[in-house]
């Protein structure tokens, strides 16, 4: 028998049944709700006349729609304020634990449910949420879902999901002065393209993931969206042990040391084969930045906004036309130099502790220039407790930046936290859309160190010039 | 599910590469819009100009295009976030199918699940039928799933493949649910070997043991009562596959009877090591011919004390069958629900010092003693916001803090300091207990969370069991703090006493003490989905017009308190 991925092996672990059409029935392990669409959904059913199948694999949190104002309450955004009483209620009537304003395990679900321990390797993961593949940073199985699909789980527990092919993504060599996470996974994006995953899982692989932290890993998986791919997935080992222990709702004793064992027998064997490999050689990336309105619109800082008219495709060159006039940015200009009106540091791409210490350690006591507005938004409560207990904050509000309540907020504005028309901003997020940060909003992703950077300086900086 | 055979209809070439989901439906649309409603804002980045006018260049907005109900775009289509209120808006536009070389992976199956069609042609197909649309002088198109051909204006066929299954799944118009619900059987024998294999996963596994419920039915109607609630508990096991183990002990009379004490040792270690007691009543006149020395004590107050029962829940909602039943005017409670959340271990009731004693000028002194602690008042208040946040989020705090300014005003300071600390997303309201007296039979629709201390929460539960017409219908728990295996004591009561008047007869209403055993299962259990279950069953019970005698208008049928079990249980059958 050929050799299994770590993919293969969850897949068959969790296979119901065989559906017609080459569709595998799954069982799911965790099923992650949030404001948007755990109310909805618990009506939904309601309605239906389904019953929650298993309310013991089903978690809820806020972060959407929640407001993210310090001493916010349930309403300090109404509508934001409407779901979580739908949501409450709806978990509340079917048993579903529930993280709530002020809990430690409240925020943005993908930061909050792997610091509970929630996230576990080997498991099956849905949240109806793209950005559900920043899970597969443990050897998970996470699948980003639709809302009927979350219908679907809530109320049978299994997945309908087409088998996808394999992609292997293997990172080697060894990051330069100054590369973060971001940067390695915002280069592999730009060197092949949002549409490069679609259709496949895709495992990360080589010395470097070995050498990531799990918050570094959950950065690069949370990004596999943006190559197309609905999962993005790291094979277990004991940086992810040690993670894990002593996590609130991990194992413990030894039903964990029964469950390492399991896990060890994860990852993918020798042997096995993908229907698609790529390489990137780490040690050639430099800290990027985007230039436009898409994920794969990324430069080096050091580069020069690319030309259109030096672009054969006739349809790209249409959109990068769109993308520069919709950026307000001139082709050939340095990106590094260009004015800020916003820096937000935050989202389930870098709202983790780490990303708060290395943005901190960079500002080292200096100021946000006059006229940048800059946000630090911290991705759980866990985080926003752990980094006031270490003085972070106090870094963060000396510099003038504001220190917010923990969710989604600015990297999508769906409780209202938006940027003006036409401003533009340096986002440690992880879409630079038309729009995303509200209406007009010209986005720039960067790492947390380079937002830090542009925060200092009022303009897109090279973090490397400042010591780092 | 609109079934999908055959559909035609005008289709609009919308010819952009990498349409994102962003632009097919903007995320703050998402919010406060039903998906029935998402329609106007169907690609409205740009349909509108930005003053919010139709951009008369967009093709949705050319008039042969406004009834579109095919979409013929470009690569990648609705890429980009997963939100399935792309397909919504889509489908509210009035769109059935979208026709392009690729599409965004979630959004592809998010279209089968709604009833859309997306079809996948080679992009030079698209391409052709794009061109040939934009030429025709009408833009008719028909897709016909059941043939899986698509009839070009020209009348030219275009061959192409759905997967069987979604194809047989769109034709009937069926709900996946349903379909997958059918294999029921094999999901939960998988669960059951995963369960052994990765005990991990499951949450519950190390407490899902069988829960042990202790069943005291007590003095005078208690045994009736609790008689029914055990009969419906035992239905709940048999029938919804409750892991419970109901064990029962004498308690009160009985107990002296039968072993010459009112507590022996044996029911006492049964007490502490039930994860719920299922409690009847306690009272009658034939204590006198007990000896006062076994009397001493209270058991009731003891279990209390010594489980440090401190949290005190009593619902009180009212059933519209029943409005007729109040002493209030049925405007005036219609549609009331509230829970009063008392303090049961502190307070007056048990401060020390407390006596009478004979004083040099003649008569008597008697002595009582209100206190409370800071630790005391936050863990009420802290049941009392954990609860309102399952609720309406709202609790109003009850107090004497204008006169009983030390008592008083620890409270209120107290009940404060931990909402702004802990809860600000509770709505937190202050009450003196004088005013909320009047209010509760003024306008009790105005509570929902009600949270105070013993005394005043003796009182106002009373007060408030009016609300729901009968003392006979209303259930109680108490409970105490959460230990650290993570389980707590807990005892549930109805709120009538032990009735002697009537007892042995088999005419008290058992509602009461069912209403206790759906709380149990609530709060101890943690079964709120079953809990529902019964006590649907039981506003069902009451809609079809089961009356005992304490809630009869003249001119019902009266049943007896088994009749009255037998109609619960009958309801619970037929919600089944």
């Amino acid at each position: 028998m050929p050799g299994q991925t770590l993919f293969d092996k969850i897949w068959a672990q969790h296979v119901v049944a065989d559906l017609p059409g080459g569709l595998s029935l799954l069982a799911i392990d965790r099923n992650y709700l949030h404001d948007l669409e755990g109310g909805p959904n618990f009506t939904r059913l309601e309605k239906l006349g389904y019953r929650v199948h298993d309310p013991d694999l089903t978690y809820a949190m806020p972060d959407h729609a929640i407001s993210s104002a310090p001493g916010r309450t349930t309403d300090t955004n109404p509508t934001g304020g409407r779901l979580l009483r739908d949501m409450r209620r709806g978990a509340s009537a079917a048993g579903v634990k529930l993280f709530d304003i002020g809990d430690e395990g409240q925020g943005i679900v993908h930061v909050a449910a792997p610091e509970m321990g929630l996230t576990l390797p080997g498991s099956t993961i849905v949240c109806p949420d793209s950005h559900t593949c920043t899970h597969g940073a443990f050897g998970a199985l996470a699948i980003a879902i639709g809302s009927s699909e979350v219908s679907h789980v809530l109320a049978t527990q299994t997945l309908r999901q087409n088998r996808p092919k394999f992609m292997r993504i293997t990172l080697n060599g060894a990051r330069a002065r100054g590369v973060t996470a971001k940067d390695v996974i915002l280069a592999t994006i730009g060197r092949l393209g949002t549409a490069a995953g679609r259709g496949y899982a895709v495992e990360y692989a080589g010395a470097l993931v070995s050498e990531l932290t799990i918050e570094e890993r959950l950065t690069v998986c949370n990004l596999s969206i943006e190559l197309g791919s609905k999962t993005g997935i790291m094979a277990p080992d004991d940086t992810t042990y040690q993670y894990l222990a002593g996590r609130p709702y991990a194992p413990k004793d030894a039903l964990f040391d029964r469950a390492v064992a399991q896990w060890r027998t994860l990852p993918s064997d020798d042997d096995a084969t993908f229907d698609a490999e790529h390489s990137i050689d780490v040690g050639t990336i430099a800290p990027q930045i985007t230039w436009g309105t898409s994920p794969q619109d990324v430069l080096d800082i050091t580069g020069r906004i690319p030309d259109p008219s030096n672009e054969p495709n006739a349809d790209r060159r249409k959109s990068m036309e769109a993308a520069l006039n919709y950026m307000g940015l001139r082709p050939g200009d340095a990106i590094e130099g260009t004015p800020v009106d916003w820096v937000f540091i935050g989202s389930c791409t870098n709202g983790r502790l780490s990303d708060l210490r290395e943005a901190a350690a960079v500002l080292s006591g200096r100021k946000v220039a006059e006229g940048v507005r800059a946000w630090v938004v911290p991705g759980s409560m866990a985080v926003r407790r752990a980094a006031e207990s270490e003085g972070l904050h106090r870094q963060f509000l000396d510099a003038g930046f504001e220190w917010r309540e923990p969710g989604c907020s600015m990297c999508l504005g769906a409780n209202g936290d938006i940027i003006a028309p036409g401003e533009r901003s340096v986002s440690t997020t992880n879409r630079n859309f038309v729009g995303r940060q509200g209406p007009g909003a010209r986005t720039h992703l960067a790492s947390p160190t380079m937002a830090v950077a542009a925060a200092i300086t009022g303009r897109i900086a090279d973090v490397r010039k400042l010591g780092h | 599910m609109d079934k999908f055979i055959r559909v035609t209809g005008a289709a609009a070439p919308l010819m952009r590469i990498n349409i994102d989901t962003e632009v097919i439906i903007p995320i703050n649309r998402l919010i406060g819009n039903k998906r029935g409603d998402l329609g106007p804002y169907c690609f409205e980045p740009w349909r509108y100009l930005s003053d919010g006018v139709e951009n008369p260049d967009f093709v949705l907005n050319q008039p042969r295009f406004r009834d579109a109900k095919i979409l013929v775009a470009s690569d990648n289509f609705g890429c980009g976030s997963s939100r399935e209120h792309a397909v919504w808006s889509l489908a509210a536009f009035g769109f059935r199918c979208v026709i392009a070389p690729s599409f965004g992976d979630i959004f592809y199956w998010n279209c089968f699940q709604n009833g859309v069609l997306p079809i996948r042609l080679p992009e030079a197909e698209v391409k052709a039928l794009a061109a040939e649309i934009e030429a025709a002088s009408q833009s008719n198109v028909t897709v016909d799933l059941e043939k899986q051909t698509i009839i070009a204006p020209s009348g030219r066929a275009i061959a192409f493949t759905t997967d069987p299954e979604r194809r047989d799944a769109m034709l009937e118009g069926l709900d996946e649910i349903g379909m997958t619900l059918k294999l029921d059987a094999r999901i939960r024998a998988h669960q059951d070997r995963d369960r052994e294999s990765r005990p991990w996963i499951y949450r519950r596994e190390e407490t899902a043991r069988v829960a042990r419920i202790l069943v005291l039915a007590g003095d005078g109607i208690g045994p009736e009562v609790v008689g029914e609630a055990r009969r419906v508990a035992e239905w709940f096991v048999a029938r919804r596959n409750l892991a419970i183990e109901l064990r029962e002990e004498l308690f009160g009379l009985s107990a002296w009877q039968a072993h010459g004490s009112l507590m022996r040792r044996e029911t006492w270690d049964e007490i502490v090591a039930a994860d719920a007691i299922l409690f009847g009543a306690i009272g009658s006149p034939d204590y006198e011919k007990i000896p006062a020395e076994a009397r001493k004590v209270d058991q009731l107050l003891r279990i209390r004390r010594d489980l440090d029962l401190f949290c005190n829940l009593r619902p009180v909602r009212t059933l519209a069958a029943l409005g007729a039943s109040s002493s209030l005017r049925p405007e005036v409670i219609a549609g009331c629900d509230m829970m009063i959340v008392r303090e049961l271990c502190g307070g007056i009731y048990f401060g020390t010092p407390r006596g009478r004693e004979k004083i040099a000028s003649g008569g008597e002194r008697a002595v009582n003693t209100c206190m409370y602690t800071t630790a005391e008042v936050e863990r009420i208040a802290r049941s009392a916001f954990d609860l309102a946040r399952t609720r309406s989020g709202r609790v109003c705090s009850v107090d004497k803090s204008n006169v009983l300014t030390e008592t008083g005003g620890l409270w209120r300071d107290t009940v404060q300091a931990l909402r702004d600390q802990h809860y600000p997303d509770i709505e937190l309201s202050h009450m003196y207990v004088d005013n909320c007296a009047m209010q509760l039979v003024r306008t009790p629709k105005q509570f929902d969370v009600l949270v105070t201390e013993n005394l005043f929460g003796d009182v106002l539960s009373d007060c408030a069991a009016m609300v729901a017409g009968s003392l006979g219908m209303l259930p109680s728990a108490s409970m105490g703090p959460v230990r650290a295996d993570g389980g707590r004591h807990a005892l549930y009561e109805p709120i009538h006493g032990s009735a002697p008047d009537i007892a042995g007869k088999g005419v008290a209403n058992p509602l009461g003490a069912i209403m206790s055993f759906a709380m149990c299962l609530r709060f101890s259990l943690g079964l709120a989905q079953e809990a529902d279950r019964l006590e649907r069953a039981v506003e069902a019970a009451i809609a079809q017009g089961a009356r005992t005698a304490d809630i009869a208008q003249p001119g019902d049928k009266v049943l007896s308190t088994r009749d009255m079990g037998d109609a619960v249980l009958a309801q619970l059958d037929r919600l089944q």
